[in-house]
């Protein structure tokens, strides 16, 4: 094979259609670079994902200190900063509300303020209790009422989960609970191939693809064991770079058109209605 | 259009305990060239998880004998009584530039004897030495096989002390390689390879930093998608540093060097140059 040019190596990354990232925290959050305010971590972060060709980004801040159990005033102070980096983004990145169990009727007026008041387009959930507390029902069943997808940390760790934090039986849980929410189970390598099987008789609960190496035929199993439609990308950055974590879908065997509803239009469908992209699925 | 040489100093053949992926050689050997992969630095896997580390590298040079591309990377185990001999075969044979430890799965700290003899004799051969930190997260590893990794900071204390050997550091994340840029820097034998070097910005950090010429391209192929280790310096260098990245340190560092102790060393295919 003869060499290839730098543009024909550029040419391999082309999403050839427009990419939005599930998973995306402010530089303030986890960045190797502390951005001076809320529109540096704009600039920044956005010129990081648009060189690797992502189109739009959920994006949610899990405070500047980023605690396990963050208080309700820490949440309201994460999501005032993530609605201030939604607001000078340009449409680029679409806030989640971030909540806590810990609170539970002070997080549903939470998720009250973001949605109708920021026009937020969804919760997250992260590690305070894991999904099988009942701390977790009441925002659950806003999110329902508000008909806006939760995205919810998860992962398998061999050397141990956080005593809070979730594996994907415990989201598989939840979404039993709560058959009407639309739940998205976070970091799809970290769940890895046992984690899939644990959600696969939970249709209202889709996996992104974020976090973890990006490991050979994950992405693939996913879409095998779940189905095309419940994969959406997602990347953890800053966390995670923007460009690998595209890569894992890419590089996945897999038809062009389970790619674009990976990519795309697997979010798009879940996202409320002020929330989605004209002309989307 | 200016070509690019794309050297990947870390992919495997064979297959892995918690993740079943396409390991044979020529599929290994296609997937990296269909993304530009010019020369690939090749171990086996096979026998990582077996009592004898060497049994495996007869892989790495089949695959050799198979493709240009191809340059095997012997897996030797300074613990093992007949290191030597394996030392031995490894640089007489004319594709290869490194020769890889893996001190986690092996069972032996850097602080061995043991290790220290075969660094010397490594460097004899005038071969460089890859020492593997990492080939699994801790996190994802089956329960019942958990191998940590092995020390950064016991990496370069052991490359303090091999000054004249050439050491690529395998499988280290971004955060502790940056923490250790000093230590790096002041010695010009110590580099490492980027497959495990996520986060924004992680690369230009490091280029930042002063490390522009110690990393090396690799892809952990077929573990890790190829892409994804092309993406990380592809997408955030400038045109020289993703040059110097992808391939320019790696064909530096190994070209062929005469072996110390057997001069008038056999010619290499042109893959390997």
């Amino acid at each position: 094979m003869a060499h290839l040019s730098l543009e024909s190596l550029h040419d391999l990354f082309d999403p050839e259609g427009p990419v939005i990232d599930a998973h995306v925290h402010p530089l303030q959050n986890f960045g190797s670079r502390r951005p001076f305010d809320a529109a540096e971590d704009v600039r920044l972060l956005r010129e990081a994902g648009q060189r690797a060709g992502v189109t739009q980004a959920i994006l949610f801040s899990l405070h500047s200190t980023t605690p396990r159990n963050p208080t309700i005033e820490q949440c309201r102070e994460a999501n005032d900063y993530a609605h201030q980096m939604a607001q000078c983004s340009d449409g680029y990145f679409l806030p989640f509300c971030y909540v806590t169990p810990d609170e539970p009727t002070a997080s549903v007026e939470e998720i009250d303020r973001c949605i109708s008041d920021l026009r937020m387009v969804g919760v997250k959930l992260w590690v305070a209790r894991k999904a099988t507390d009942p701390g977790l029902d009441p925002i659950m069943e806003r999110s329902v009422h508000w008909d806006v997808p939760v995205l919810q940390h998860a992962w398998r760790k061999t050397t141990g989960n956080l005593e809070g934090e979730s594996a994907p039986a415990d989201v598989a849980d939840m979404a039993r609970r709560h058959p009407q929410s639309r739940i998205i189970m976070a970091h799809l390598n970290g769940c890895n191939p046992r984690g899939i099987e644990e959600v696969a008789d939970t249709p209202n609960v889709c996996v992104d693809t974020s976090g973890g190496d990006p490991e050979a035929g994950v992405v693939e199993l996913a879409v095998e064991r779940l189905g095309a439609d419940r994969v959406v990308f997602g990347s953890d950055a800053p966390i995670r770079h923007f460009g690998v974590c595209l890569a894992k879908v890419l590089g996945a065997q897999l038809p062009s058109v389970v790619k674009r509803q990976i990519l795309w239009d697997n979010l798009q469908a879940r996202l409320p209605p002020w929330g989605r992209t004209e002309g989307s699925p | 259009m200016t070509p690019i040489d794309l050297v990947d100093v870390c992919a495997w053949t064979g297959d892995w305990n918690t993740l079943s992926v396409e390991g044979d050689p020529e599929t290994v050997t296609q997937n990296l060239r269909a993304c530009g992969v010019t020369q690939i630095h090749l171990a086996s896997l096979r026998t990582v998880w077996g009592h004898n580390l060497h049994l495996g590298n007869i892989d790495a040079y089949v695959a050799a004998d198979q493709s240009d591309a191809v340059c095997p990377v012997p897996l030797i185990d300074p613990t093992l009584a007949t290191w030597p001999e394996e030392l031995a075969k490894a640089a007489l044979h004319e594709d290869v530039r490194l020769v890889r430890w893996l001190p986690s799965y092996s069972g032996y700290t850097l602080d061995d004897s043991r290790a220290s003899d075969c660094a010397r004799q490594v460097h004899e051969a005038g071969l460089s030495l890859s020492i593997q930190v990492r080939i699994e997260d801790e996190r994802r590893q089956h329960p019942r096989a958990r191998v940590p990794d092995v020390s950064f900071e016991e990496v370069i204390a052991f490359a303090q002390n091999h000054p004249q050997l050439p050491i690529v550091i395998g499988g280290a994340a971004w955060p502790t390689v940056l923490s250790g840029a000093e230590k790096m820097l002041a010695g010009e034998h110590i580099y490492a390879e980027t497959s495990q070097m996520d986060g924004v910005d992680s690369l230009a950090l490091m280029v930042d930093a002063g490390l522009s010429s110690r990393l090396l391209f690799a892809t952990h192929a077929p573990l890790f998608m190829p892409l994804a280790g092309i993406a990380r310096i592809l997408l955030d260098l400038n045109e020289a540093d993703a040059t110097a990245l992808l391939g320019g340190n790696a064909r530096r560092l190994l070209a062929r060097r005469l072996p110390r102790s057997h001069p008038g060393a056999a010619h290499s295919h042109p893959g390997c140059h």
